[in-house]
């Protein structure tokens, strides 16, 4: 197993900027990703996380901006992207391009081109998740195609490694598996990665740091369980609820009401909400949300039209 | 064994270790798990399972041996005793006395409960 | 670069070249069997067609499956585009062989008398130094525009590829047709297909078309 350590760089995007005609998909993005750290990068459909993602990898030209591994540009760059592997989603739908290929084949390309690229890893992982190298990969199911993206994710031993969507089709227990791989990958190598997903939940503990993308921008960036230390549910009568949100000062990010019950997320640490609550005396129940939860309230904003009160339990 | 998300990965992480230092299962002097090993069992990051770690040196529960890894202080069960003796009081006290009172129970009926439980044999006994 | 060269040529010219020398194989070897009057230029001209379309066909397919692929495992556009060109060189060689070999089979056949020389036709010539550089130039346009169709195709989809690939055979067809009866004497050969020092302009046609490749390369975004 070889250590990264000495090979330290970072990937740092300044100002990117993208359009997709007149749709302006990433506006003046900043991100510095830092080695040897497993990043969550976290957005709703269409917030531009494939895009961003084929932008630090040059692979999608940018509008504005720049993006350089180590202090130098990554485009058109052989040096750095040697060290970068994008593992992006194969798609089941298409039925040309590289989907014609055999998952051996996809490999075998792989290999020529990811100088650090483990042949013996990768068959383990063949064999472990019962891949049939075969196989054309538009005949995969989805279950199978997230597995080929994980393959070639841990075998190509790339410095930074990133991977789109890889757990999507996979089941609950090849999910766990994947996550065992990953850490046990990042503590034998000190290799960065980052995970695009959209199932935050279980991730959340393997992320050191996350990344939450919204229309185009970072919202956040911070360790994960820094993120989550801000937020908290705060529930109970609703004038107590009222009572303390002008104390604190801040309004709610999510409410939900039940007759006089009432349950809002504040970002506000989970400390001092209870601390504030008792010192107004006010009988409240505080409790952390999980990454998930902070999610939503932060990504979830519907048309600004709608309120963000809902009625129901 | 399990975490949950009522609080940091890497509190849940401390104190587990310190329920195992008071428990025995990690005795004094004694080799603690590594951030790897705890990282492998929890599938967390290992960056967080070393926060948990430190938190534990910090407080002089643990110490680091060079070489070897992380070890269990010489009165470490002691000291997570009394603290969380100092702590009980804000922690569960308050809290039963809270609820309690929203049923409406005065401080004699809540004290006479206290003492029938007491009574009752404990659990875990520590001494 | 050559690992990218050695990734297309494993992706397919292998196989394009294997069919065409089957192809070529048969045909040489049917001829030598059975004999043959009057169907020498049919058979030289339609091998030589063979050798073309496959060569077309090799170029589409370069263009649509491996921009998208190599690009998305780091490789550099400067990178693919020279290991493009090196497999299109390979693959160029490899087809003007063939052709070559089937042209001095033919000969042989004639002198063995097993075949009566009536017509000598032949699509691309290669027995004179003129002819072989109007020869390679004109493959190389071939081979490039093959590639700037499978890049165009790559962006519409499915669609688009089966679309390249009839126009492929179409144009093919048309080829045979105009030289065949351009050799018969029905009409003037159009002046490119003339054996002739016309290699230059050819030549010239390919580079252009490729430095087409290499601007659609550099705008081609992974998607």
């Amino acid at each position: 197993m070889t250590t990264n350590e000495q090979n330290a760089k970072s990937l740092v995007a300044k100002g990117v900027c993208k359009a997709y005609g007149k749709k302006q998909v990433l506006q003046n993005l900043d991100l510095t990703l830092e080695p040897g750290r497993i990043y969550g990068l976290i957005g709703r459909n269409g917030a531009g996380k494939t895009t961003l993602l084929g932008i630090l990898t040059a692979q999608n030209t940018l509008d504005a901006g720049s993006v350089s591994y180590g202090g130098a540009p990554v485009w058109e760059n052989p040096a750095a992207l040697a060290d970068i592997c994008f593992s992006r989603e194969l798609s089941p739908n298409l039925l040309m391009g590289q989907n014609t290929l055999k998952v051996r084949d996809y490999l075998r390309a792989a290999r020529v081109y990811y100088p650090h690229w483990d042949e013996a890893y990768a068959k383990r992982l063949i064999d472990e998740f019962g891949l049939d190298p075969k196989a054309k990969i538009y005949k995969l199911s989805k279950g199978m195609l997230s597995m080929v993206t994980i393959v070639l994710a841990l075998a190509s031993r790339a410095p930074l490694t990133i991977l789109d969507e890889p757990v999507a089709g996979l089941d609950v227990v090849a999910r766990e598996r994947f996550y065992q791989l990953l850490l046990e990958d990042q503590m034998a190598t000190g290799r960065s990665f980052v995970v695009s997903t959209h199932i935050i939940e279980e991730a959340a503990a393997v992320f050191e740091e996350v990344v939450l993308l919204d229309e185009g921008h970072i919202i956040e960036k911070c360790p994960t369980d820094e993120l989550i230390s801000q937020f908290c549910c705060v529930s109970g009568h609703e004038d107590a609820i009222n009572a303390l949100c002008q104390k604190l000062g801040v309004a709610p990010l999510e409410a939900q009401a039940l007759g006089r019950q009432k349950a809002v997320t504040l970002r506000v640490s989970g400390e001092r909400a209870g601390q504030a609550a008792v010192e107004q005396g006010l009988d409240l129940d505080v409790s952390p949300l999980s990454l998930q939860k902070v999610f939503v309230a932060l990504c979830g904003h519907e048309h600004p039209a709608q309120a963000p009160e809902r009625k129901g339990a | 064994m399990t975490l949950n998300d009522q609080a940091s990965i890497y509190l849940q992480i401390a104190r587990m270790l310190e329920d195992g230092v008071l428990r025995g299962i990690y005795p004094e002097e004694e080799q603690a798990p590594s951030t790897n090993e705890l990282a492998r069992a929890y599938s967390i990051n290992p960056a967080t399972a070393a926060k948990g770690i430190n938190l534990l040196v910090d407080k002089g529960v643990l110490y680091k041996k060079r070489g070897i890894g992380m070890f269990v202080a010489a009165g470490a069960a002691g000291a997570i005793r009394a603290e969380r003796r100092e702590a009980f009081y804000e922690k569960y006290v308050t809290a039963l006395v809270r609820e309690g009172r929203s049923l409406g129970l005065t401080a004699g009926e809540m004290a006479e409960m206290v003492a029938r439980a007491a009574k009752g044999g404990t659990h875990h006994d520590h001494e | 670069m050559l690992k990218t060269v050695r990734v297309l040529v494993r992706g397919g010219l292998w196989a394009y070249l294997a069919i065409t020398l089957c192809f070529a194989a048969a045909t040489v070897g049917g001829v030598a069997l059975l004999g043959g009057k009057n169907i020498f230029g049919t058979y030289l001209l339609s091998n030589s067609l063979l050798c073309v379309m496959f060569y077309l066909m090799f170029g589409l397919m370069l263009g649509s499956i491996w921009p998208g692929l190599c690009l998305s495992m780091g490789a550099t556009r400067r990178q693919f585009f020279a290991g493009l060109q090196g497999a299109l060189l390979l693959g160029l060689a490899a087809y003007l062989a063939i052709m070559a070999a089937v042209s001095a089979a033919f000969q042989q056949l004639v002198a063995a008398g097993r075949v009566e020389p009536t017509v000598d036709f032949m699509l691309l010539r290669v027995d004179t130094p003129a002819a072989l550089v109007q020869a390679v130039g004109l493959l190389a346009v071939f081979g490039q525009m093959g590639v700037l169709l499978g890049l165009l195709s790559s962006r519409v989809g499915r669609i688009g590829y089966v679309v390249s690939l009839v126009l492929i055979i179409l144009f093919c067809i048309a080829l045979y047709l105009v030289v065949g009866f351009g050799q018969a004497g029905l009409f003037r050969m159009p002046l490119l297909l003339q054996p002739g020092p016309l290699g230059g302009v050819c030549c010239a046609l390919a580079l252009a078309a490729a430095a087409g490749c290499g601007g659609l390369l550099r705008r081609f975004a992974v998607q």
